[in-house]
């Protein structure tokens, strides 16, 4: 697409060894929180809940596609295919993922992501938050079987919960 | 949330605290609105405590803000920890805050572990449990034990026993692959196709104790020859077979004739009458000798069978595949 300036790569990741040669490639989970629910304002300021939502679904949806490509591949069935997500996503201090229901035949799962990045210890605000955890979750399964998955977040944090637990299922 | 606050119970406790002198009429609602939160108390109570509560708030509670609701959940909670403590975990629980929230991560978890010991029964020996303290010591020492098993088993079913190398099974398995890998970084692959010269004597003439001896010797000699990247196998009764991926035709024939030279060496005190042992080798290589499995074999035991016409104790390289 012509014109684009912020078109997602890898590299955009940047060389963070040579950039960060002091502080290194972690932070606080406040700054990466701030960041998010900052964005989170302003983008549902203008343009809405929904349309905020609809947005960090899509997000993360290409985050879920472009991590599977980038630290999840080779995963050459389920069972490899969950452990190497499982090791990733708690290296990398994103959740525990824990599977509760595969049925891959009929293309339905329930998962579970507890000591979630972005909701665990959020206040109880009775919504269910985290649409780019479902886009992410809906990406990596996408990349992984081929298939279009729809993913919603069925307990979380912000209702009470004290893991986000989701369902999965294929819609094409 | 302010469950049971408009219950008159605390009005009517406010107004008795407050010391204030009630006439006949004030004394009467205080008197009911104790009567009504006793049986408050009493029905929330049951919910908790009896065998079988009340499935509906009494009509006289309806108009009391938050209290069927409160009734209902509580109603719905009891519903669920009696599914879960009878070991249904797909009961669901439509309830918010930090109480429902605890089960259902204890339901999570209950089923997730469900989950892993579905998958360690579908043979995926990765899963490891990380919930309920002892009992994921006890499941992973478990997991672990039959992965030990698993390995012993498949070790069993790919060695054979007398020479402790690899047999026919696992060559047949591993072929395809080696020749796949071969064609896929360019290179070529040796196969030594090794047969024990006059074998047959040693058994009939020292017995089959004597002739173990020698084949387990042998069993040594290409573990001891051979590198990790290599594949010796038995093929059968007396055979043997090596691979060597990566050698060409000249270097292949150098290493089939420094094992030959070391059996020969080899000395069997036991056997007065026969000492030494030797062996002949048939050695093809891919892609020159052919470019399948069957076809590597085939050239190598036509090259065997020249090494044993040509006198034995000798390598012999099969002749050049000619196209058809």
């Amino acid at each position: 697409m012509g014109g684009r300036k912020y078109l997602f790569s890898w590299d955009m990741i940047g060389d963070i060894g040579l950039g960060r040669p002091n502080l290194g490639p972690l932070m606080r989970l406040e700054t990466y929180r701030l960041m998010e629910f900052t964005f989170r304002d302003v983008i549902e300021r203008r343009h809405g809940t929904e349309e905020a939502d609809r947005i960090f679904h899509e997000a993360g949806l290409l985050a879920g596609k472009e991590f599977f490509d980038h630290v999840l591949q080779g995963a050459s069935d389920f069972p490899e295919f969950v452990r190497k997500t499982q090791q990733a996503l708690a290296e990398l201090s994103i959740g525990i993922l824990r599977i509760e229901k595969a049925d891959l035949a009929a293309g339905s799962l329930v998962l579970t992501v507890s000591e979630d990045l972005d909701c665990s210890g959020l206040p109880d605000i009775g919504d269910q938050i985290c649409t780019y955890d479902e886009g992410f979750l809906a990406g990596l399964l996408g990349a992984f079987t081929g298939k279009t998955f729809r993913v919603k977040e069925v307990d979380c944090w912000c209702t009470g919960g004290r893991t986000c637990r989701f369902t999965a299922d294929v819609v094409a | 949330m302010h469950r049971g606050s408009d219950l008159p119970v605390h009005g009517g406790r406010g107004g008795l605290t407050a010391g204030r002198r009630a006439d006949d009429s004030e004394g009467r609602s205080m008197a009911d609105g104790h009567d009504r939160c006793g049986t408050a108390l009493s029905l929330l109570r049951s919910v908790l405590y009896d065998a079988t509560p009340p499935a509906e708030v009494p009509p006289e509670f309806k108009d009391v803000a938050d209290f069927e609701t409160l009734f209902r959940e509580l109603m719905s909670l009891r519903t669920y920890t009696t599914a879960l403590s009878e070991g249904d975990l797909n009961a669901s629980l439509d309830m918010r805050g930090r109480v429902s929230g605890a089960l259902k991560g204890l339901q999570a978890n209950l089923r997730h572990l469900t989950w892993q010991t579905q998958a360690v029964a579908a043979g995926d020996l990765t899963q490891r449990v990380q919930f309920l303290g002892e009992f994921a010591t006890a499941f992973n020492t478990m997991v672990d034990h039959l992965q030990e098993l698993q390995d012993q088993l498949r070790d069993q079913a790919v060695r054979d026993p007398l020479t402790g190398l690899l047999n026919r099974r696992y060559l047949a398995e591993t072929m395809p692959r080696e020749l796949a890998r071969a064609t896929r970084e360019g290179r070529p692959l040796a196969l030594l196709m090794i047969d024990v010269d006059h074998f047959k004597q040693v058994n009939d003439a020292l017995g089959h104790a004597a002739g173990d001896q020698v084949l387990r010797a042998l069993g040594g000699l290409l573990r001891a020859m051979t590198r990790a990247s290599d594949v010796a196998c038995r093929w059968g009764g007396e055979e043997f077979v090596v691979v060597l991926p990566g050698a060409p035709a000249d270097a292949g024939a150098r290493r089939a004739e420094d094992m030959r030279l070391a059996f020969q060496t080899l000395a069997f005190p036991d056997q007065a009458s026969r000492a030494h042992s030797t062996f002949s080798v048939g050695l093809a290589v891919f892609p020159a000798h052919g470019d399948t499995p069957e076809a590597l074999l085939e050239a190598a035991d036509r090259a065997l069978y020249r090494a044993k016409e040509g006198g034995r104790n000798c390598v012999r390289v099969a002749a050049q595949a000619t196209s058809a």
